[in-house]
């Protein structure tokens, strides 16, 4: 009994000394390690490795080897893959594979339920693995030490049940102490990487125990003499099976290592720094190469050896056999140690997906439970948890009971293939952005149903003693559905088989589903966050990684993303003239320029966005799905009505711009009236002074001879009309400008107009000794204007051509001209003319005072102006021609009123009236 | 006593006025039409006062009064204006008028600020 | 091409090289029972050569990229 307590003892402090180390790790943080995250990747060798692989070797040579090939190859490719995927589960707060497939499509809670349930089914088998082994190498070692099992205390009787009990209550204690599942398990990672080194080291001690202890080294070992007929057959490659199985074999395992659920919790989730897949790159493939190094010495010493042993387990046997307890005591603990690292890190992702991705999000969709309402959800989240882990323990007893004689490599490939199918979802999802849910679900759904069908299902009945049929001769008898032919294949290998079929259809109803079917625009967005997260973490690529503060580059290149180049530009000068310090000088960014930063990108994303933006800049806190979709969509929406208030402000811009015009309008038309006002005040107090000065003199000097009397009482008379008629003439102005002006319409013969104010002032030609000239046509079509208001006009530009004509020989000459469409009259002098700058002038209010050379004309200086109205009132135009010196034309030219012609009248004839 | 009295005004009836008032004052009167001719007149003669009109064509009041301060000419000026505002007024005084009349003026006004400007010496 | 644009594109040449040496054709030719090195099947130690030879490969690979970086 002694020996059997030892074992039971050895037992025990086996699983005390892994609580020891994870206490350790927590209290230490020993996890940052790269050496230590290399270590926990050996997470992959299990009883598989550990027991399996020897076991393999005994009956296909080389075969065991793709598994570890694969992993090898897929090292090599971990800056691509592996860190991309750390990046964006880091990026996206993912907390399982089953997260991260589901987050990528849209955070699809079917898409999580489903990958939970994928992994649990092809974990299982895997779980029951370890079972097997622990029991296995339990029973041989007390076998071989104490006596046949059956003998032993009751508890004992059942070595798998009570394995797997234990195994739950373990995993229990060390798993779900903490709810919170987005932390490090820095304890759980050093015990991983703990049991890493143990096995390793018992399974080179016993290699070399046997190659050198035993034999005489490997030319000892494999010495042609020593092999009989079977074991010659191993050193052929054909014992592994076919090229085609090796190439396939390998691809699995790149896929396993990747995709496994414990793997993705340990590669992925557990890393703590990128820079940590450097050292793993060539040291975790060093750590297989050595794992795997004396595999097939033991595998040959055992076949020589122990013809009739279980192969799976030469490691222990071997030492028993030749009275090595303490090694075998090493290896059985070693063999512990990878079964149960395993079994921790799977049920304990396990168990947090089917919380997480399982039942939570169906608890929280049935409002009765209330959970939603609950403040603390732990205690439920943990009791989850617990149960699951022993669910799942379970399962894997289950599936050990049914399947127990199955080899362990072969109950491991079954696993393999399962976790396989993730790849077209997973991987098509970070390089792949048309990639889409319904795509995935139905990818994953159909390789997984064919897997089912292909791999286990056959296993089951193989082992169950279910019918035999079903496998030889398929379902109902139908032949193409047998489970290892499919539609008749011919492919040996069931894993190949099951593998081809399943990862094939997969991968093509992923494709095809995602080319004809359209995303969400959640979808959209998470694709493009997950296919260019390394493009969108750009900025924060070293912080996040490397813990640095920001730097000015980076934050350039936020503001440039976010506000564009010019304005971002414009931001930082604006701090740089703030702070009165250059860019140029700092590398670091210092706290104000932070500051100003996240003030600039609130101002075009909302504060919150911007806040989210900085923040995760500088705690290194990345953002998770919902922030992310949050700030997608506040950033949207602020951009829709950033767009609106753009338009707005140009609308005002625009508005700002008339209203600038119109108040410089308003400004020059305020000038013009006090300019007008301080004229006409001038204007009417000349001809006021004149009255005023000679009606004082009249009253004052009685004694006046009557001549001057006379002369005074004219003057007076003639400045009150001026007067007067300056007075109507502002008066006619300002409601002609105002609109107010009566036209009374009626048809006019310019020619008549022209006659009747030429006879109106014809006596002051004569008087001044002015030559005129008439030159009108025999009729000209009538016009619809007002009669008076054209004669006045003829009036004021004659008697300007009277005032302004060459005071000598004056000359004016009046014509009217017809065209089809208009009329027009001129009138010229011989005057002085007018400076083409002064062209426009004379048309102002009471411009013409200021540019005649002769002195004050008489007048008001509103003719002109008010001449210039009214014909543009009739929609004509009145301007002047006129070279200094050459004397000075005014035209106004009339349009002539047309009737409408008759519709049916011809357009030419029309043309030609 | 008399005085000549140069009087500057492009309205003809108010230069008939002024000529009116100040040759019944006992004054000997010259009189322009715009400033360009007083400046041409003044190279000839040298009266005691000169009554100039602002608003002129081409030489304006305030051009004359510059030019003959310019010359430092001190003979007396009244300047005349139809708009009599303040800055303007102030502007004239600062340039070197004597005095100024706004229009319509009241002649006894006139005839006063006359005498007094020539007595003052 | 960045600098980790080419370390990605000579790493997926070294992983196309090793999945090539592990495979049909190339691992045929050393499919000879009779053929011994060391006192030891040629097929074990082909494979485990080209193994330490890639690891090998991928640490100097590693380590003359982490000093230019």
């Amino acid at each position: 009994m002694g020996a059997g307590w030892i074992i039971i003892t050895v037992t025990v402090l086996c699983a005390l000394s892994l609580f020891a180390v994870a206490y350790i790790g927590e209290r230490r943080n020993l996890s940052n390690n790269a050496l230590v995250y290399t270590l926990s990747l050996a997470v992959f060798c299990t009883a598989w490795t550990f027991y399996g692989s020897v076991g393999r070797a005994a009956t296909s040579g080389i075969g065991f080897l793709p598994i570890y090939l694969g992993p090898t190859l897929v090292a090599i490719l971990f800056p691509l893959l592996l860190r991309k995927m750390i990046r964006i589960t880091k990026v996206n707060r993912i907390t399982s594979i089953a997260d991260f497939i589901a987050s990528r499509y849209g955070k699809s809670t079917l898409l999580a339920g489903l990958v939970t349930i994928m992994a649990v089914v092809g974990t299982v088998p895997y779980i029951s693995l370890q079972l097997k082994a622990i029991a296995t190498s339990f029973e041989v070692l007390w076998e071989s030490a104490v006596g046949p099992i059956s003998s032993s205390p009751n508890f004992l009787a059942n070595t798998g049940l009570v394995v797997a009990l234990l195994l739950a209550l373990f995993a229990i204690l060390f798993g779900t102490r903490h709810a919170d599942v987005t932390e490090h398990n820095s304890g759980l990672v050093l015990a991983i990487a703990f049991e890493a080194v143990f096995k390793l080291a018992a399974f080179l001690a016993v290699g070399l125990y046997v190659t050198f202890g035993l034999y005489e080294g490997f030319g000892d070992l494999f010495a042609p003499e020593r092999l009989n007929l079977d074991q010659q057959q191993l050193l052929q490659f054909e014992a592994a099976g076919s090229y085609g199985d090796w190439g396939w074999l390998i691809f699995l395992s790149m896929m396993a290592i990747l995709f496994l659920p414990r793997q993705f919790q340990i590669s992925v989730l557990e890393n703590t720094s990128e820079r940590h897949l450097f050292k793993a790159m060539w040291a975790f493939p060093l750590y297989l190469l050595l794992i795997n190094l004396f595999v097939l010495p033991i595998a040959f010493a055992g076949l020589q050896q122990q013809p009739t042993a279980d192969a799976d387990f030469y490691v222990l046997s071997l030492p028993l056999a030749n009275d090595q307890l303490g090694l075998a005591l090493l290896v059985y603990v070693g063999g512990l140690f990878a079964a149960t690292g395993m079994v921790i890190v799977a049920t304990v992702t396990l168990s947090t997906m089917i919380s997480n991705d399982l039942i939570v999000p169906i608890l929280l969709r049935w409002p009765r439970m209330g959970l939603a309402n609950r403040p603390n959800l732990s205690p439920i989240l943990l009791s989850i948890r617990r149960l699951a882990i022993l669910a799942i323990l379970l399962l894997a007893y289950g599936y050990y009971v049914a399947a127990g004689r199955v080899s362990l490599v072969s109950i491991g490939l079954i696993s393999f293939a399962a976790v396989a199918q993730f790849a077209p979802a997973l991987l098509g999802g970070i390089y792949w952005k048309r990639g889409n849910r319904l795509g995935a679900i139905a990818g994953l759904l159909s390789g997984f149903l064919i897997w089912a069908y292909t791999l286990p299902l056959p296993s089951l009945e193989q082992l169950g003693g279910l019918s035999l049929t079903f496998t030889a001769a398929g379902p109902f008898g139908i032949d193409w559905l047998r489970p290892y032919a499919l539609f008749g294949s011919t492919i040996e290998n069931p894993v190949t088989h099951s593998l081809v079929w399943s990862l094939v259809t997969n991968t093509l109803v992923y494709i095809t589903l995602s080319l004809l079917s359209t995303q969400t625009i959640r979808e959209h967005a998470q694709s493009s966050r997950f296919v260019d997260v390394f493009e969108r973490s750009e900025e924060l690529d070293q912080l996040m990684i490397w813990g640095q503060t920001p730097t000015v580059g980076m934050l350039q290149r936020l503001l440039h993303r976010f506000l564009g180049e010019r304005r971002a530009e414009t931001a930082l000068k604006e701090w740089e003239g703030a702070t009165d310090s250059s860019l140029q000088a700092v590398d670091d960014a210092p706290p104000s320029l932070v500051n100003h930063v996240e003030k600039v990108l609130a101002s075009a994303i909302g504060s919150a966005s911007a806040h989210v933006v900085i923040a995760s800049m500088l705690t290194e806190a990345s953002l998770t799905m919902d922030e992310v979709i949050n700030l997608l969509e506040e950033t949207s929406k602020v951009y829709r009505y950033s767009q609106r208030l753009e338009q707005q402000s140009r609308e005002l811009e625009k508005r700002t711009a008339e209203l600038r015009v119109a108040n410089e309008r308003l400004k020059e038309l305020d000038q013009m009236k006090s300019d007008f006002v301080s004229h006409v005040t001038h204007e009417l107090r000349t001809p006021l002074t004149s009255i005023r000065a000679f009606s004082e003199i009249l009253s004052e000097n009685g004694d006046l001879d009557l001549a001057q009397r006379r002369e005074f009482l004219g003057i007076i008379r003639g400045e009150s009309e001026r007067l007067t008629r300056l007075i109507n003439n502002v008066l006619d102005l300002s409601k002609i400008e105002s609109g107010n002006a009566e036209w009374l319409l009626s048809d006019v013969d310019l020619i008549e107009v022209v006659k009747e104010s030429f006879a109106l002032v014809e006596q002051l030609f004569v008087d001044k000794g002015i030559k005129t000239e008439l030159l009108l046509p025999p009729a000209v079509p009538t016009l619809r204007a007002d009669r008076d208001r054209l004669v006045q006009v003829m009036l004021n530009l004659l008697s300007n051509a009277i005032k302004f004509c060459d005071e000598e020989k004056g000359r004016v000459s009046i014509t009217l001209t017809a065209t089809i469409n208009t009329l027009t009259v001129s009138v010229g002098d011989n005057g002085p003319g007018i400076d083409e700058k002064d062209a426009d002038l004379i048309f102002a209010e009471f411009q013409q005072v200021r540019n005649v050379t002769r002195g004050k004309p008489q007048g008001t200086g509103l003719g002109l102006p008010i001449s210039r109205h009214i014909i543009e009132h009739f929609g004509g135009r009145l301007w002047v021609e006129s070279e200094p010196g050459q004397g000075a034309t005014f035209k106004f030219e009339l349009p002539v009123l047309r009737e409408q012609p008759p519709p049916e009248l011809n357009p030419l004839q029309a043309w030609s009236v | 006593m008399k005085k000549q009295i140069l009087i500057v005004d492009d309205e003809p009836h108010i230069v008939t006025s002024l000529r009116f008032l100040m040759e019944k004052a006992g004054h000997e009167v010259a009189a322009v039409g715009n400033g360009a001719n007083a400046l041409e007149l003044l190279e000839t003669i040298r009266p005691d006062l000169i009554l100039l009109d602002l608003m002129m064509p081409k030489v304006d009041g305030f051009e004359v009064c510059r030019r003959i301060r310019a010359d430092g000419d001190e003979v007396k000026i009244i300047m005349l204006s139809a708009r009599g505002q303040e800055t303007e007024i102030q502007q004239a005084l600062a340039i070197g008028a004597d005095a100024y009349i706004t229009k319509p003026f009241s002649t006894a006004e006139v005839v006063a600020q006359v005498d007094q400007l020539l007595t003052d010496e | 091409m960045n600098e980790r644009q080419k370390r990605n594109e000579r790493l997926l040449a070294i992983f196309m090289i090793g999945f090539a040496l592990f495979n049909f054709p190339l691992i045929a030719v050393f499919n000879r029972p009779d053929l011994r090195w060391f006192g030891i099947p040629a097929l074990y130690v082909y494979l485990f050569f080209v193994w330490l030879l890639l690891i090998a490969g991928v640490y100097f690979f590693v380590n003359r990229f982490s000093k230019k970086g």
